[in-house]
Formats: structure tokens, sequence, C-alpha cells
């Protein structure tokens, strides 16, 4: 049975027009606002099994935050059911809410002004935990993240990634079922991604915490999950394997030619050559034409090496979102 | 899960929550502690700059509406502790609320499993305004010797049981203030006129006389925006003769104004939208 | 500087002008609920009507240090249009930020001086302030037209208008003089808080100086914050009972303020800007 099962969920906003400049434009829209409506979800549904950690992209407006927040019990639905574990999200049941954990990259729940580890015990007693349960959960916490010798500095003093890993902390010291992450790694070092990845991987192995991840960085989705779900303009586009979204969203694949000599200069003849450098010549090659095409090239000319590639994920994603718009004139043609 | 872990719900638990609260704001104000001292002093000094020009007003007069000077000092002694009070327990909670939706991080509180209002009232404690209801009791006392005012014992617990319910009043129409904050992001207009209309509730209800206006504002700040109640009632059981249905009514609006305020705290709730970061 | 200042001044010209048209425009935006919240203002003034009715119906004088009834209620009315003019909300504690956070670096490398920049986008600031507050302070002074002596002479009302703009110096300098100190003290923020309550029972803002005893009404009136709204509210309602020598006298006191003011506030910003070059932000 799913721990989290989403049916055709939907939400629209009315959100008041854009502001109007000057004196008299503001007082007409202080008594005659004028609103539009804005569908920021519409018709999600997905299901996800306990354990797994699921991916969930999609370009900026998409809808990603909103459905979290749905899921989080933060915002109502318009339209749709949802159910985590057993609960409904926005009923805000206190079962409920002791059982997942929301964060969020941009915003702090910390006290600013105090140690993390003063926040951490009044979450003990926000969450209403058992001391020693307590103890070992922020124990091992503390001690994965490698952050012991921070937690008495006042949280102010603390770089962004320290931050963002005290607030891991505070968000899993009562051990949720289900987590939710939004950009948990957005405006962090290299090094304080890695690590902050590491530990979601490690954490996810040993607890096998459900989460569903949104993240800008491909880096985060590659090393953290098997599964993604893609949605555009709130609509559903994708839900399968990571390394499906290549099969479905790309026609090509790259061809690397390492040529035993020059590269001809007729190979332009056979396909589009993407570059070339020297020797080597890369060729972008609808993917049910790469067969046939290479037979040829290999055919008629002398090439040491060929590696057949598909084109790396986060340019798919990114080709994908910045024609999104075309996606559906797109998405029928690569069927047919 | 197993349920173990979780210590049940219960009002020890959310007063020892309460305890924290008070010890984390205080460490705080510990680690500011000039700006701590320099807003106490200040806070002091306003309400002792207001006795003053009453001291000064009343070296040019015998009495304002029916209230001497010592009887007045004590009215103004009743006005500080219980806006101090507010200002100590509810104010920074309820500005902050506001700031909260803003920003959109009302979110982790609506995640916490616990009951919202008790933390978007109460978690912030503003010590720094502590020692002002300290100085208003201290003028209460002082007005009572110095006027020889006719408090008794059972006087001064129905007094303070009053002033409670001040408190309560005032409260609740703060945090629905703050709440408004869910439809109109830009509430600082309308904190500032709440701080405005309890202006008109700090002086004795007489002064308003029997003039159209008078009685109309006498009306409102007595019964329908009861701020002129909640100062005026307590100093008045305290210190001089007074109606005792005026005495439960408001108590009645007391408790009210709490459940009202509630409902419509969780109402707005409801329609919060959760700003984007 | 061996640049004259001909050729020099045209373009800085141009820079205040183009300050000051961009301070108009934000001024303009963003103060949607200016009206309502100008109007708001004014609020306490009906209490302190009722408050002076029932202190003079207790009393049973007719005049009270030097006022009426009605000419107290002008007075706490005029004090808050004197306000309008010499208070400088946020100038210190923007200035000490500017400090402490190392903005001031802008202004060590743009040829802007700093104490002229800001007093010119204050003073555009405070113009379009006026222009739309002309209506709502309108309607107040329409409403409590009661309260008010007969209209003052011409020649009071010329002195009435100079010493406006003269409080609109001498807050300002005041002010930034308090925000200059963040040169050598990181604490301006709690001292502004300070200053703003002793300036207003200096100023008379609170009431009315004549009500101390006459020795503390006399030493006030030596120091500067008499202009910031004391003496213009009363040279407006009570300056027919003042002698042409006390005016000279009072207006002298006030241009010797205003140039003191002006030496301390560049004095302390050319020994603070020293400062901060020898350690640094």
């Amino acid at each position: 049975m799913p721990i989290v099962e989403v049916n055709d969920l939907a939400k629209t906003y009315r959100v008041a027009q854009k502001k109007k400049v000057g004196v008299l434009g503001s007082l007409q829209q202080l008594f005659s606002p004028e609103y539009k409506t804005v569908s920021a979800v519409q018709g999600l549904s997905f299901q996800i099994d306990e354990g797994e950690m699921v991916a969930f992209l999609g370009p900026n407006g998409a809808g990603k935050t909103t459905t979290l927040k749905m899921l989080s019990g933060l915002i109502y639905p318009t339209a749709g059911t949802a159910r985590v574990m057993t609960f409904v999200p926005w009923e805000r049941r206190d079962d409920y809410r002791r059982q997942f954990s929301l964060v969020m990259g941009q915003k702090n729940q910390l006290w600013w002004d105090l140690p993390a580890r003063e926040s951490f015990r009044l979450h003990r007693d926000i969450y209403g935990l058992d001391p020693s349960f307590f103890t070992k959960t922020h124990d091992s916490l503390v001690e994965l993240l490698r952050v012991s010798h921070l937690i008495d500095q006042p949280v102010r003093e603390l770089s962004l990634g320290e931050r963002m890993k005290m607030e891991l902390v505070a968000a899993l010291l009562h051990q949720p079922r289900v987590l939710f992450l939004d950009e948990p790694t957005i405006g962090l070092d290299v090094v304080a991604q890695t690590q902050i990845r590491d530990f979601l991987r490690e954490h996810n192995r040993e607890r096998g915490v459900t989460t569903l991840l949104t993240s800008h960085y491909m880096r985060d989705v590659e090393s953290l999950c098997r599964r993604a779900i893609i949605i555009n303009h709130g609509r559903l586009i994708y839900d399968g394997t990571l390394d499906g979204i290549v099969a479905k969203f790309t026609r090509f694949k790259t061809v690397k030619l390492q040529f035993a000599g020059e590269v001809p200069t007729d190979l332009a003849a056979y396909a589009p050559v993407h570059d070339s450098r020297g020797s080597t010549a890369y060729l972008r090659l609808e993917r049910n034409q790469v067969a046939s095409i290479l037979a040829q090239i290999l055919d008629r000319y002398a090439v040491d090496d060929v590696t057949v590639d598909e084109v790396p994920l986060e340019e798919v994603i990114a080709d994908f979102f910045q024609s999104a718009d075309q996606a559906a004139s797109l998405l029928p043609r690569t069927a047919s | 899960m197993s349920e173990s872990i979780f210590v049940p719900p219960s009002t020890t638990r959310y007063l020892k929550l309460y305890a924290c609260f008070i010890r984390y704001c205080f460490v705080r104000e510990l680690g500011f502690r000039f700006n701590f001292i320099a807003r106490s002093v200040t806070g002091v000094g306003w309400l002792l700059l207001l006795v003053f020009y009453f001291d000064l007003i009343f070296g040019k007069t015998n009495s304002i509406g029916d209230w001497n000077r010592e009887e007045y000092y004590f009215l103004m002694g009743t006005w500080f502790v219980l806006y101090g009070l507010v200002e100590t327990l509810f104010l920074a909670n309820c500005t902050r609320f506001s700031e909260l939706v803003r920003t959109g991080q009302l979110d982790f509180l609506l995640t916490k499993p616990i009951d919202a209002q008790f933390l978007a009232s109460l978690e912030r404690i503003d010590w720094a305004e502590l020692p002002s209801v300290l100085f208003g009791l201290g003028l209460t006392v002082y007005a009572t010797y110095a006027g020889d005012l006719p408090i008794t014992p059972s006087r001064a617990v129905g007094f303070l049981l009053l002033i409670g319910c001040g408190v309560a009043i005032l409260y609740s129409f703060m945090i629905s203030l703050a709440s408004i904050s869910v439809w109109i992001v830009r509430t600082q207009s309308l904190h500032e006129l709440w701080f405005y209309i309890v202006q008109f509730g700090r002086y004795p209800s007489e002064i308003y006389g029997e003039g159209g206006l008078g009685i109309g504002i006498r009306f409102v700040m007595l019964y329908l925006i009861p701020v002129m109640l909640a100062i005026n009632v307590p100093a008045r059981f305290a210190v001089k003769v007074i109606d005792p249905w005026m005495v439960a009514y408001m108590v009645f609006i007391a408790c009210l104004l709490l459940f009202a305020s509630r409902r419509f705290f969780y109402f707005s709730l409801d329609r919060y939208r959760s700003a984007s970061s | 500087m061996s640049i004259s200042l001909a050729s020099q001044s045209p373009s800085i010209t141009r820079k205040y002008a183009t300050t000051f048209s961009v301070a108009i425009s934000d001024r303009l935006t963003y103060r949607t609920d200016f009206l309502f919240a100008t109007l708001m203002r004014f609020l306490p003034l009906v209490s302190i009507a009722f408050l002076w009715t029932a202190i003079f119906e207790g009393s049973g004088a007719t005049r009270i240090a030097g006022f009426t009834q009605g000419e107290m209620v002008a007075y706490n009315l005029m004090v808050f249009i004197s306000r309008a003019f010499s208070s400088m909300p946020g100038l210190a504690i923007g200035i000490a930020s500017d400090i402490r956070d190392g903005q001031i670096k802008k202004y060590l490398t743009q040829p802007v001086d700093m104490i002229s920049f800001l007093f010119v986008t204050r003073l555009a600031h405070k113009l379009v302030y006026y222009l739309l507050a002309l209506a709502p302070f309108g309607l107040v002074i329409f409403l409590c037209r009661d309260f008010f002596p007969p209209s003052p002479t011409p020649a009071i009302w010329f002195w009435f208008i100079v010493s406006l703009a003269f409080s609109f110096v001498i807050g300002f300098m005041f002010e930034a003089t308090i925000g200059l100190i963040a040169f050598w003290t990181l604490e301006v923020t709690s001292l502004s808080y300070l200053t703003m309550s002793v300036v207003y029972v200096l100023s008379g803002h609170m009431f009315p100086l004549d009500l101390l005893p006459p020795a503390v009404a006399e030493f006030l009136r030596w120091l500067p914050f008499q202009y910031l709204a004391y003496f213009p509210a009363k040279l407006f309602l009570l300056g027919n009972q003042m002698s042409v020598e006390m005016l000279t006298f009072e207006i002298a006191r006030m241009i010797g303020w205003t140039l003191a003011l002006v030496t301390l506030v560049r004095v302390l910003f050319a020994r603070g800007l020293r400062r901060y070059s020898a350690f640094g932000g």
C-alpha cells in the first residue's frame, strides 16, 4: 500500500492583479481589486511507496512547492484528494504532524540568536519526545552530519551550509516517516551540497524515510533518486525511472568517433556534425537511426573507436523545459 | 511506529514549553544587554514622563473628570500594568505573526504537532517591557498610600482578576488584527491604527462628557471596542464606586472575545496561502 | 581641490536633481494608504481636546500657563505641524548603519558629499509629504478651527514660515549628529531611542514649556530643541503677545543654533571620516 497517494489534486489561486503605480492607482486597487485566477496545480495524481526517494522536478512555477505545501497540510487544495500514511494532510492532525517533516532551503526555523542545541531541545518539547529517544536520535544525527562542534554557537554565526545541516537535524529529530525536501541545497557551496547529499543518502538507507525531493541541482537528483516525477504547468508529464527520462525525452544520442586520421570533410553527408576536434568528431543522431548511420560510417571510414552515449540528464531536462511550451507538440511526434 | 516515544499532550507539557520560551527569550536578551537596558530604561522613562506631565497638570487643576490626583495616578498605574503586560506577553508575537505570514515562515509553525495559537501568541516574551509593568504596579501602590485610597484585600484581588480580563480583551483584538494579515499583506497601518484606538481608552471615561461626539466615543470604546472598559473598570473597581453590571459585562466580554478571536484565528489559518520563499 | 567650482557645479546640480526626482517617485509609489495613515495620526488629538476640556473644568481657570482652553488644543495641533517639518524618522539610524556596514565607502569614492546628499533626499521626501499631506492637514485644521485664535498678522505669518524652515534644518542636523556618533560607538540605535523621548519633552511636543516652573522653562528656551516644535507653535498662536525685541532675539538665537549645529555636523563628519580611514570599517 502506497504511503503517499495523490489523486486529481488541483489548486487554483486568486491573485490580485499587478500593482498599479501611484497613489490613485493604489487607491483604485484598494477599493476595487482586480483578480485573476491562476492554476498552480491541475489534476495531479501519483503514488509513492514507503522508503522510496522520489525526485520532484519541473521548472520554476510548475507547482512543485504548491504540491509539497498541500502534502504538508499548509494549504488546502481546490479539488482532489491526498493521503499521506493514513492522514489527510490539511486536517493538520497532530498524529500526522508528528510523523512528517518539511525542510525548505530558503527558510529557517531555528532560533536565530540562540545555539542550535536550544532549538533542538525546544523541538523535543514541542514534539513531546521521550528524553532518551531524543538524545539517541540527536546524537546520531549530529554525528552523521559532523556538526557536534557547532551546536553551541548561535545560529546566526553559522555559514549557510552549516545552518542547513542544523535545519536537517531539527527536521529529523522526531524520526519522521515522510520527509518533504524543497530545494535543500539551494545556494550552498559544492562541498556542503555534497555533504548534505551524502547524509541524505545514508540516512535514507538507515531509516528508510520516504522522501519527496525538489532540487535545481541534477547532481542531487541523480545521486539520491531512482524515480522522478516531472510536472509542468501543474500537470504530470512524466512519472518513472530517472533513466527512463532520457529514453522518453530525447530523440538523440551522442556519438563520439575517433578516426585514424583527420576527421573526413564529407562526414556531414551522413549526419550533422555537432563538434569536431583533430581526429575526434561528435555527432547527434536520432536514436532509431544510430545503428544504420553508424554502420554506413564504419563501412566507409577508418574509425579507431566509437562511443555512443545518452545525452546528460541535466542537458535533457534543461533542453526540455526551455522548449516547455513546445513540449506538447514534441511528445506526440516522438511517439509516432 | 511505536507511540511510546511521544509524551501525550497535556497542560503540563504546554506549561513546560512556556517555561522554555520564557528562559530562551531571557537568554536572548542577555546577548544584547545594552539594547535590553536601553529599552527598559526608555520604557520606564516614558512612563515617568507621563506621570510628571500629569503632576504638572494637577498643579493647575484639582480634578480631571471625577478623578483627583491620586485616583488619577491609580488609573495611570492600571493602564501601565495592563498595557505593559500586553507588550511583554503578546505584542511582539502578534507583530511577528504578520511577519511570519508575509515571509511564509508560518509554514514551520503549522507543521508542528501543537496548538498553533499557543505557538503564535506566546513564543516570544519581551522582557524589556516587564519593568514598565512593575513601575505601573508601584504607581498604584504609591497612589493607594499617598491618597489613602479605600482598597480592601477583596478589592485588590478583584482588581488583579479584572486586569487579567483586560489583558484578555486587548489580546483578543491584537491576535485578530494579526490574523488579518493572512488576507492583507501589509498590516503595518492596521497595527498603528490599533495603537491609536487604544489611546482613547487610557483616560477616564468621564472626560468625554455629554456631547454627541463624546457619547459616541464612550459607547464605542466601552461596548464595541471595549478598550476603555478594559482600563477603566479595574481601576474604578479598586478605588471608586462601580456599577456591578459593568464588572459582569467586562468578564463576559473578555470570555466572548477570547472565544471569538480563537475562532477567527483558525478561520484565517484555513485561508493561509503560504508565500513562496 | 583643483577643480573650479564653476565647472563642477552643473554636474553636481544634476546629480542632486536626479536624487530628488527618484526620491519623489519612490514616495508616490509606496504611500498607498497615505491619507488614511495621516489622518489616523491625528486621532490622539481628539482625546487631548476632551482631556483639556476636563482639566479646564476642574481648575475653573480661563488660562493655564498662558493658554486658553482653545489655544491649548490648537497648540497640540500646531506642534504636530512643526514636527512634520523637524522630525527626521530613520535618519540617525540610517547614517549609523551606513557607517557600520561600510556603505559609507560609496560616499568616499563618489564625488558626492554624504551630508548634502542626505539633506537633499530628505528635503525631497518632506516636500512630497507636504504636498500629499496638505489635504488631510487642511481637513483637520478646518475641523479644529474653533480652537484657534484669530489669524496672526502677516509679519508673524512670515516669521512662522521662516521658523518652520529652520526647524527642518535644526531637526536634520540634530539627527545627523546622533547618527555620526556611530563613528565612535556601535550603540546608536539605543541612543536614538533615548533621544527620541528627550526631544519629545524638551521640544515642547508633549506640552507647552510654559507649563513648567518659569526657571526651567527659561533654561529650556536656551536649548535648540524648542525650535523643533514649541517656538513655531507658540509664535503662531501667541505671537501677538511677543514684543519685537523678544521676537528678534528668538530669531537670532535660532539662527545661531542652526549655524552651530551645521558646524558640529561638519566637524564630526570630517573627524569621523579621518578616523574611519585610519582604522578601516
